[in-house]
């Protein structure tokens, strides 16, 4: 009986095997429309204009023996479709592209400014629930815009595979710290923390740069007229939120941060301001900072990076906390640009109080803006979180009320570890 | 009429394979929504209610363990037989049956609705739970030790996938999550901890399947290593969970494993990792889901004192699916599953109290065995 019973039992497993997903679930590439990247603008009529930037495989790779597309215009193409919401826009979108389209490969969701300062909330629903979405993708906040201007302008330098650019400039705000990349799962973890704020990365059209593309390609104007285009502009790059000062290259640039409580965009912080918030948050890891001299004269520069997290801690006194917060930096000098003798065991440790007077002065006036704007950012409230035993303590802290009227003292601890291949700068004649 | 007839054919089991075996079945729960009601039901504190729980369940399984030794490893339903007949010990093999067919059907249901959620949206959900209903009839029709030695072959590679899988969603996780660290509060955790000594009720397997062992210590072995076993996975998938996500998206997270598995992400080295684990966690299911079918088939028989439990495995699975199409939602699946282990350790933890009490109050030693 068994025997029959095994036989029986097999060929019904096998006859099952026959209707398995090769039947409904097959999913052939060359069916599918894969989005690399979306947007997300305010349209007319309370509407949303949905821009999704389409793969065109075959001329990534290019056909045998040839090279693929020579930029992102090449290699993918964008479709704007406006609806009342993203799903609507995606079953539109399904109207007019003859595949399939497929979100698997999405990397970055772009939002123009408008709508975040609406609530980005109900767009990102879809992309918790819908399965094609992963968590692993990158939100970003278009800089005084739409996002849809970024599709149509962003021109990589080196880049031609879409999300391969994006993956390199997430990277490359690790390096220089002049923004954050969190994912859309990072992000969402903040939006759901009563005692915190979220933070995006806002990428801005430059308008130079812009202004010089040309049929997908660069053409940088001539000095005379950089020059007279830059005029005006003495703050130097990254310190606030104007575009660089620059020509060529690709207009996007990553500098800066969106603030945004409760998924509305509420205040922008310039790229300097963005690793003081990096510093507090710990979400900072190194980048090349330039400070004055003593003398006020020059500049010297310093490769920062964070030597251990930093430490917070919160006291009270009655129902006002003070926040003592504590920075452990350590760097690599990287020019002097005085040409002065700083490079000896006293001198270096002039250029290093100079670089924690600087710092402190930005962490306390970021902490003052926040402060005004009734806003933490910065998650200061952790440490009393793993000090509180309870979540009913936690959420009846009502933290970001009394961050506001918080003291704070700031220290930082800043070491100079390596003066880098030379010692000395060329004035000094040392025996 | 000898009790130990409804396992005949079975063979006899070792305590490593039997504590495996049995703690996929614990642990298919962890794979469906588990971690999420955990969550909502501990806050913060929810990777501690696994913990509270074993306690209870220890205590139980060494009232099972008293049981068995007094009763030279008989089964629980013959030994209810032998203290009050029959009748109670039919009555009782069907709640006992139908008890299991719940818990078979209902995770029947949730795993196809993750299927089809996730990876085969235009599949027929009817497919796949008959897919999955056949692949079950066909492990169990071999009995535990067929079941025992298949989960064997999977188990390192299981166990392993989902160590890696756990401790490389962990490392994008957050420490700070776990915090505030008693959730709700310290006797609110306590109370719902006790609670939960629900998630360990399969342990009641134990009851059935004494006959298979040879001896009294490989059964008080593989009943602790089971038990360890599953709080040490339920604990790590627990805390993992947590620390990767914020206590209020973790309480609102369709199948939580899954969705910390789709967060690893080292660079563009390794990442989407979840085909993988989808794969382990079905294999683990299917073995999981089997052992349940086995149970409801082998308690109906004992309970009617047949021979063999072999021919009710497929009338069960017919019941099964059946089950598995009752609630019209995933959400009504979720939501009836949820609660089906509180009410269903009454039954489950009462009977071998009981059990045990009347054994000690009532029964004489001089009085036939079963």
């Amino acid at each position: 009986m068994r025997l029959r019973f095994q036989k029986i039992s097999l060929f019904f497993a096998l006859l099952t095997l026959v209707l398995q997903t090769g039947c409904w679930d097959r999913n052939e590439l060359e069916n599918l429309a894969f989005v690399l990247t979306m947007g997300v603008d305010r349209s007319i009529d309370n509407q949303i204009d949905v821009i999704m930037r389409i793969a065109i495989p075959g001329n990534v790779a290019g056909p045998t023996g040839k090279t693929g597309g020579e930029s992102i215009s090449q290699t993918t193409k964008p479709i704007t479709i406006t609806a009342r919401s993203i799903p609507e826009a995606v079953s539109l979108a399904e109207a007019t592209v003859e595949r399939r389209i497929d979100f698997r490969h999405l990397r970055v969701l772009i939002f123009g400014e408008e709508i975040a300062k609406e609530g980005i909330l109900p767009h990102l629903d879809v992309l918790e629930r819908f399965p094609q979405f992963r968590r692993s993708v990158y939100v970003w906040v278009a800089k005084e815009g739409p996002a849809r201007n970024v599709f149509l302008t962003a021109e990589p330098v080196l880049e031609k595979s879409v999300s391969r650019y994006v993956d390199d400039v997430a990277r490359g705000v690790i390096r220089y710290g002049y923004s954050r990349m969190p994912t859309l799962h990072d992000f969402l973890n903040e939006v759901d923390n009563r005692q915190s704020d979220a933070v995006l990365p806002i990428v801005g059209v430059n308008p130079i740069v812009s202004s010089e593309k040309k049929d997908s390609s660069i053409k940088p104007m001539p000095t005379d007229k950089y020059h007279q285009e830059i005029a005006g502009n003495t703050e130097p790059g990254g310190k606030t939120l104007r575009a660089l000062p620059r020509s060529g290259g690709n207009p996007s640039e990553f500098l800066g941060i969106a603030v945004l409580q409760e998924g509305r965009l509420i205040d922008k912080w310039s790229g300097w301001d963005a690793r003081i918030y990096g510093l507090l948050r710990d979400s900072y890891r190194g980048g090349i900072w330039v400070f004055n001299t003593p003398n006020g004269n020059e500049t010297f520069s310093v490769i920062i990076r964070r030597a251990r997290g930093p430490s917070i801690t919160v006291t009270w006194d009655g129902d006002v906390p003070h926040i003592d917060i504590r920075l452990f930096l350590e760097g690599q000098l990287m020019n002097v640009q005085s040409q002065e003798s700083y490079v000896s065991t006293e001198g270096i440790a002039i250029l290093e109080s100079q670089a924690i007077n600087t710092i402190t002065k930005e962490v306390d006036a970021l902490i003052r803006r926040a402060q005004k704007e009734k806003t933490d950012p910065f998650y200061l409230a952790r440490s009393i979180q793993t000090q509180s035993l309870t979540m009913q303590e936690f959420d009846n802290l009502d933290w970001k009320n009394r961050f506001s009227n918080a003291s704070f003292t700031v220290q930082a601890d800043f070491k100079i570890r390596r003066p880098g291949l030379r010692i000395q700068s060329r004035s000094d004649e040392s025996r | 009429m000898n009790p130990k007839n409804n396992l005949t054919g079975q063979g006899h089991i070792g305590w490593i394979e039997t504590s495996i075996c049995i703690g996929s079945f614990v642990h298919v729960k962890m794979f469906l929504a588990n971690p999420r009601e955990l969550c909502q039901m501990g806050g913060t504190a929810a990777w501690m209610l696994p913990l509270i729980g074993f306690f209870g369940a220890t205590i139980i399984f060494f009232i099972l363990n008293q049981l068995t030794t007094t009763f030279s490893r008989a089964s629980l339903l013959s030994i209810a037989g032998l203290f009050w007949g029959r009748a109670v010990q039919f009555i009782l093999g069907i709640l006992f049956s139908v008890s299991f067919i719940l818990i078979n059907g209902y995770q029947l249901r949730i795993f196809a609705e993750f299927v089809l959620t996730t990876l085969l949206p235009q599949t027929p959900i009817s497919t796949v739970v008959i897919s999955m209903v056949i692949l079950n009839v066909y492990l169990a029709f071999g009995g535990f030790e067929s079941l025992s030695r298949t989960i064997m072959i999977i188990a390192p590679i299981g166990l392993t996938v989902l160590t890696l899988a756990l401790t490389f969603g962990g490392s994008m996780g957050n420490i700070y999550n776990l915090s505030p660290w008693l959730g709700y509060g310290f006797w609110d955790t306590l109370g719902t901890g006790v609670l939960y000594t629900s998630l360990y009720e399969e342990i009641i397997l134990f009851g059935f399947i004494a006959p298979l062992f040879r001896e009294q210590k490989d059964f008080r072995r593989s009943g602790l290593a089971t038990l360890t076993l599953s709080v040490f996975l339920f604990v790590f998938a627990q805390v993992v969970y947590e620390m990767c996500f914020q206590i209020r998206s973790a309480q609102q997270m369709g199948f939580p494993l899954y969705q910390v598995t789709r967060l690893i992400r080292f660079e563009t080295f390794l990442q989407r990792l979840d085909p993988m684990f989808v794969f382990v966690w079905a294999s683990v299911s299917s073995i999981g889901l089997a052992v349940g079918l086995y149970s409801g088939a082998l308690t109906l028989a004992q309970g009617i004192r047949a021979p063999d439990f072999r021919p009710y495995l497929i009338p069960l699975a017919v019941l099964s699916i059946c089950v598995a199409f009752i609630p019209p939602r995933s959400l009504d699946a979720v939501q009836t599953y949820s609660i089906m282990p509180w009410l269903l350790q009454v039954p489950f933890f009462g009977l071998p109290v009981v059990l045990l009490l009347w054994s000690k109050l009532f029964y004489r030693s001089g009085e036939s065995h079963p």
